[in-house]
């Protein structure tokens, strides 16, 4: 697990239209991208909003997603997340139900594989000061680890 | 609605009955004339499962509709693992490792989608793996990467973005799959030791003068 700290998004636009309140998935190679024109999603993104809304919780994207990228591989790559500042220091009831949905589905994506390494692949943004900087989390594990960074997130506000 | 409860059962009960014969000549050292009769009695088991399929879910019973199709798939397992194991037999090894493909990935989708207990189908799913790992050598895998745009929900019909169904999931007996119609762009294809679909792999090395084949190292012609 890789943590980039204190990343300025001040000087990056599309960074600022994000509700600070709300969870976010987000196109790939989002942190440098400046176009919305070509934004694709990881294509694990649609499954993920349907676990979402099976379990009565809100994910947005950042926009409507319109081309998908699949990787016909066994290992999980889950698209980018954006958490907001609000959503971490005031709302972490909200996260945590978030965070474990999320875990649901990573459940579920390896439920009757036996393989010698389920290995989940992620990127996620933190926002800590709203609209200046974030922190970036680049994740790559098992389960187990998962579960682990779920909390070092949830113990970060 | 109890008629169907006892039908199922009494299928059930035949099931068992077949597959526990199956298994006890899925071994290597079985003759291959009881091998290739177990796989005929098996194809009978399995065309018996639509039909009780197709009264669960007009009865509108998902779970027990599920349940039917997760045996099936065991059944189908079964099947490819005997294939497997006579194909060895006969030298053709592409198509061995094909069976074996299937049949793992038969396992897989039973214990994805068992609504009882899952955790029974362990053991032969390990036991599907450690054929891999013993009999053959490791091998390098193919797995593409590329852009797609809208894809349709094979139980619905409809944008699956859009509907609540859940690829890889079984809905009154039938299987979520996500259809591709249009692939916008193929960006790579990448070697992985742990791919999607391990039929997609390596099959040859060596020069333009002279390819092996990966499992045997006959030359390819």
């Amino acid at each position: 697990m890789d943590i980039e700290k204190n990343i300025d998004i001040s000087s990056k636009p599309h960074f600022h239209v994000f509700d600070s309140n709300e969870l976010y998935i987000l196109p790939e190679e989002f942190l440098n991208n400046s176009s919305s024109t070509e934004n694709i999603y990881i294509d694990s993104t649609s499954t993920i909003i349907k676990f979402f809304r099976i379990n009565k919780a809100e994910i947005k994207t950042f926009d409507k997603p319109k081309f998908y990228r699949q990787r016909r591989n066994n290992e999980l790559f889950l698209p980018p997340l954006f958490i907001g500042y609000t959503l971490l220091s005031e709302n972490s009831t909200i996260l945590s139900v978030g965070l474990n949905i999320l875990s649901n589905y990573i459940y579920d994506f390896f439920k009757g594989k036996i393989s010698e390494k389920n290995n989940v692949n992620c990127e996620i943004f933190i926002e800590t000061s709203p609209k200046k900087s974030v922190t970036k989390i680049t994740f790559s594990g098992d389960e187990e680890s998962f579960q682990k960074l779920t909390q070092l997130i949830k113990e970060m506000k | 609605m109890s008629d169907l409860s006892s039908k199922i059962e009494q299928f059930i009960e035949h099931y068992n009955d077949v597959l526990l014969k199956s298994q006890n000549i899925a071994y290597f050292v079985r003759g291959k004339e009881f091998q290739e009769r177990e796989i005929e009695r098996i194809n009978e088991l399995i065309d018996k499962f639509d039909s009780i399929k197709n009264e669960c879910k007009e009865a509108n019973i998902e779970e027990k509709a599920n349940l039917i199709q997760c045996l099936k798939y065991v059944a189908i397992s079964i099947k490819n693992e005997l294939m497997f194991i006579l194909n060895l037999k006969n030298d053709e090894i592409d198509l061995a490792w094909d069976n074996l493909i299937v049949a793992q990935n038969m396992i897989e989708l039973s214990r994805k989608n068992q609504p009882y207990n899952r955790d029974y189908l362990i053991g032969y799913q390990n036991k599907l793996l450690a054929y891999e790992q013993i009999l053959f050598p490791k091998i390098t895998f193919h797995s593409r990467g590329c852009i797609v745009g809208e894809t349709q929900c094979s139980i619905c019909n409809q944008n699956y973005n859009e509907c609540s169904h859940i690829k890889g999931k079984l809905y009154m007996g039938e299987l979520c799959s996500e259809i591709i119609y249009k692939i916008l762009e193929l960006e790579e294809v990448s070697i992985v030791d742990n791919p999607d679909d391990k039929r997609c792999r390596t099959i040859s090395f060596g020069s333009k003068d002279e390819m092996k084949d990966i499992f045997t190292l006959r030359t390819r012609i």
